[in-house]
């Protein structure tokens, strides 16, 4: 009987444990923001708000136009989103419910080519991009992330337990191939299609490599860049409460909004790669 | 019979047609430059592209960074795989508890790290591990000695191996909760009744039920390991950090291609990732295989 008692508190107490610290880093970018060098380096565990979160954020303004910043982010982010996401849903779709010369070969160059480390790639990448006037363009760093294999592969899966039957009651009624796909295969696959978007929105908003060889221009940078420059910058010391202004209004909004998203679609993928 | 043969030509088509703009992207960005990075690698790259037979590897095998970059990546990976597998293991098996309230709530909790910039989670992290931050605050106030954390070679290491735990912890959570899902409850019902406790349930049903996944994991880890690029280079000016405790493949990659600007000598160091890839993960793959005989 005793034991009955004393484990589910074990259980909870150790997942608590683990909430805090994967939730700690989160909540201390929101709390630092407010605070300043002395503060944030002090010599006691300070977990107060302070007063200077607009200070922080005029700073960064001032210093790195941190507007602008968030408009390039955002702008790589959508744009390569939506191409990226309907495309590969297209590509998913195919693989998944047609049959046709060719389709194994490029199913298994799709699976192959994931083996290949993102490096090799980027290299020549990189060089056809320069060769064809795309560094420092948003275009650039757009887009080499276009053709996921990780969503392709996901649409596949998803897509797979899309019924057959529909698409040939639709056949019978005249409908073509397009038309099915974008008036009934869309909207069935509507929260799958999401989940993948999801993904892709997270790996472009994160992206770092490749803007960070693409792009030169310091009014073109996006927030992991800046990020890079505030932390390796050697000529003015790190104010870390602007560091963490920037943490807590572009990693918390979006963390926060892959939460809600994420719960109302209860799925991230993974359940179906494995599957 | 001719009608039917004519309708799935005009599937064909149709299938063709929404292939194809995958289709072009995949084989400009993804096709065409991994064919390239292999005639990179045997040629010298400039302006032209010339074919130098074997030299970029020779190169590369006389380079002490190109060993130490390897010696770094595996030390990383011997410490931060097997904690990382046995932490995402007990809370996969803990959250796979029906009884316990608020599952998905500590799942989600649990995966944001996984969607987190790695780039912000360094830098967060960077702040943590300031000779006077939260860290070292902690450590003096139980009356430890400050940690140098970020100049001493040996604390580097062990901080970008905590940060690689704390990154990918939730993933393999939700990873292995999602091959926990596919045991049947049958198999623990019938154990319960032939007397096994839940240490032996674990190591007797879980764990050789798990081992599919286990393996996908570890050898993902590993392939994202060896190109790990972010962190040393947040943490560490350059990357480098104290005597080179923290030049990953990644960064000696990173290095080599843009700023050496030698794709060549790039190109040849990236394939020796997928051949060591390649290696450990038939290594994992023969090592899971015979316990699985067992």
């Amino acid at each position: 009987m005793k034991r009955k008692i004393f484990r589910p508190t074990i259980i909870y107490l150790v997942l608590i444990v683990g909430l805090v610290v994967f939730a700690l880093p989160y909540v201390y970018m929101i709390i630092a923001a407010t605070q300043n060098n002395a503060t944030i380096l002090g010599e006691k565990i300070n977990f107060t708000p302070g007063p200077y979160f607009m200070k922080n954020l005029k700073e960064i303004q001032e210093k790195y136009n941190y507007v602008k910043v968030l408009w390039n982010s955002a702008f790589i982010t959508i744009v390569g989103t939506i191409l990226s996401t309907f495309i590969t849903t297209l590509a998913g779709y195919v693989m998944a419910k047609y049959r046709f010369k060719g389709s194994n070969l490029i199913f298994n160059l799709v699976m192959i080519s994931r083996m290949v480390p993102g490096f090799a790639v980027l290299i020549p990448t990189f060089y056809i991009l320069s060769k064809v006037g795309l560094t420092n363009t948003y275009a650039g760093v757009i887009i080499p992330g276009l053709a996921s294999t990780t969503s392709v592969f996901m649409m596949r899966q998803y897509a797979q337990k899309f019924p057959t039957e529909l698409m040939e009651a639709a056949r019978i009624d005249g409908a073509g191939e397009w038309t099915i796909f974008l008036k009934i295969a869309m909207p069935v696959l509507t929260p799958s299609i999401i989940t993948t978007a999801l993904l892709t929105f997270m790996g472009y908003w994160n992206s770092y490599l490749m803007p960070l060889v693409i792009l030169s221009d310091s009014s073109k940078f996006t927030i992991p860049l800046v990020i890079q420059n505030m932390t390796q910058n050697s000529y003015d010391p790190l104010n870390y409460g602007a560091l963490m202004a920037i943490l807590a209004t572009s990693v918390v909004p979006v963390v926060l909004i892959y939460m809600w998203l994420q719960t109302k679609f209860k799925s991230n993928g993974i359940d179906s790669a494995i599957k | 019979m001719n009608k039917r043969r004519k309708k799935i030509t005009n599937f064909s088509k149709a299938a063709y047609s929404m292939m194809l703009p995958f289709l072009i992207f995949f084989i400009i960005t993804i096709l065409i430059p991994t064919i390239m990075s292999l005639w990179f690698s045997f040629s010298q790259v400039s302006d032209s592209i010339d074919f130098v037979g074997l030299s970029n590897f020779k190169a590369i095998f006389k380079d002490p960074l190109f060993f130490k970059s390897y010696y770094n990546v595996f030390i990383f990976m011997f410490f931060s795989i097997p904690i990382t597998v046995l932490l995402a293991l007990i809370f996969a098996v803990l959250l796979n508890k029906p009884t316990i309230k608020g599952r998905g709530f500590f799942r989600t909790v649990y995966y944001l790290p996984a969607v987190t910039s790695i780039v912000a989670v360094s830098s967060v992290f960077l702040t943590f591990y300031n000779p006077t931050g939260l860290f070292n605050a902690v450590v003096t106030a139980f009356g430890g000695q400050p940690i140098p954390w970020l100049t001493d070679p040996f604390w580097a290491r062990v901080s970008i191996i905590i940060i690689s735990i704390w990154l990918n912890v939730g993933y393999y959570t939700v990873l292995f909760l999602a091959g926990l899902q596919n045991i049947s409850g049958e198999i623990y019902e019938s154990a319960d009744i032939d007397g096994a406790n839940s240490f032996q349930q674990f190591f007797k049903i879980t764990i050789p039920m798990l081992k599919p996944v286990i393996l996908m994991g570890m050898i993902l880890s590993t392939i994202n390991g060896l190109g790990a690029f972010e962190v040393p280079n947040i943490l560490f000016k350059n990357g480098f950090g104290p005597e080179s405790s923290a030049v990953t493949v990644g960064v000696n990659l990173y290095k080599t291609s843009f700023e050496m600007v030698d794709f060549g000598k790039a190109s040849a160091i990236s394939w020796t990732m997928v051949i060591v890839a390649a290696i450990l993960s038939v290594i994992q793959f023969i090592i899971g295989g015979k316990d699985n005989e067992a």
